[in-house]
């Protein structure tokens, strides 16, 4: 769902701060970039998107493009919020150590939640930006340039970043048992 | 197994691989990705967040039209600007004539020097009966200020005749380079006279 032709409209009104249009732009964006923010580790995202929507209006009055432009704006003021709640944390994101010596002593009741925390850890194992390349891309449909844009980094350098992130996915699965789940269920769905 | 730009390309976009298994295996991992970090519902969070944003376009706005004020009321400001670079051009130019005065007034004398230093060698040579002048004279400077900056040699030594003084010409008597010349004879004879008084 895209608000089409009357973007120009909604966006005016947005800058005029009427309420109507906010909410419609919130509608739009909110869904896709919360799961963004759930996708890169965010710890609070409900917090995040907050504070992402509350930075867009304090840098609408100086945008100009079109929906998409306002759709990569949103995301790159959404990354920048979680990176600057990460520095609060005083940590860095979520990026773990898989230990390929253990074997999975799940029950096959919970075998639907170790896929998704297999997944979800086989994930974290990429770099903070690796990570990101791969959400966009995969989850969001951004183009390698919107993705440049969005990440502040050349066409290049995302090119490269999806190269390494794929190829660390590869081993990573090459080497965890727990990538095994989610493969079989995957082939069973398809 | 290598997996090359396409590959990545096909995977990211959510395309099954080929029936390479190690392929296979990132692109499933991928397309369980999806299903993993579905499409999150924001209608619980929406109230809070709509109020925030709203509360913060207010803001926004109001800071807005305050700027707006601000600077429609401030169209004085050019005349300002102008005033005092005016202010300031004034200044300089006080400020140049009093340099100029305090370097004793240079600026309005060198023309008279010049001038003065044209008239024949016999009025040069006299004493100046005026008593105010105890201070070096601009002619003598100007004299000076010959001798010392231009060391041209002293062909007024030659025992030759001067050709300049048969070529000149009535108009010529104002030239700089003849008024020089006429100095340097001076200096010849003053400097001869020195010499007999020595001998």
């Amino acid at each position: 769902m895209t608000i089409g032709d009357r973007f120009a409209e909604v966006l005016a009104a947005a800058r005029d701060g009427e309420d109507w249009a906010w909410a419609e732009l919130y509608r739009e964006l909110a869904p896709e970039l919360l799961r963004f923010l759930n996708a890169l580790g965010a710890n609070d995202a409900e917090d995040c998107l907050g504070e992402t929507f509350v930075s867009m209006v304090r840098q609408l009055p100086g945008f100009e493009g079109d929906e998409a432009g306002l759709r990569s704006l949103a995301f790159m003021i959404a990354r920048s919020r979680l990176v600057d709640s990460w520095r609060k944390a005083g940590r860095c994101p979520l990026q773990t150590e898989l230990d390929h010596g253990t074997e999975p002593t799940m029950p096959a009741a919970d075998a639907a939640a170790l896929d998704d925390a297999g997944v979800s850890e086989i994930l974290a194992a990429l770099s903070p930006d690796q990570r990101s390349v791969v959400v966009l891309r995969l989850l969001h449909g951004f183009s390698v340039a919107e993705t440049a844009e969005i990440l502040d980094r050349s066409a290049g350098a995302v090119k490269q970043l999806q190269h390494r992130a794929v190829s660390a996915l590869r081993s990573e699965l090459t080497e965890s048992g727990a990538a095994a789940s989610p493969l079989t269920e995957v082939g069973e769905v398809s | 197994m290598t997996i090359n730009d396409n590959d990545i390309s096909r995977f990211l976009a959510g395309q099954m691989a080929d029936n390479d298994p190690a392929r296979a295996e990132v692109a499933a991992f991928l397309q369980r990705l999806d299903a993993v970090y579905p499409t999150a519902s924001t209608t619980a969070m929406e109230a809070d967040h709509l109020a925030a944003v709203i509360q913060e376009a207010r803001q926004v706005r109001e800071t807005t039209a305050l700027r707006a004020n601000t600077s429609s009321s401030t169209p004085s400001k050019p005349p300002r600007l102008a005033i005092a670079a005016l202010a300031a051009a004034l200044i300089a130019l006080t400020a140049g004539v009093g340099v100029a005065a305090a370097m004793g007034g240079s600026f309005t004398q060198q023309p008279a020097a010049v001038e003065l230093a044209a008239p024949p060698v016999a009025e040069l040579a006299s004493p100046t009966p005026d008593p105010s002048s105890a201070a070096p004279s601009p002619t003598k400077a100007v004299a000076d200020d010959d001798q010392a900056s231009a060391p041209k040699p002293r062909v007024t030594k030659k025992p030759a005749p001067k050709p300049s003084k048969s070529k000149s010409s009535p108009k010529a008597s104002d030239d700089d380079d003849h008024g020089d010349e006429d100095d340097h004879e001076d200096e010849d004879e003053d400097e001869d006279e020195d010499e007999d008084e020595d001998d």
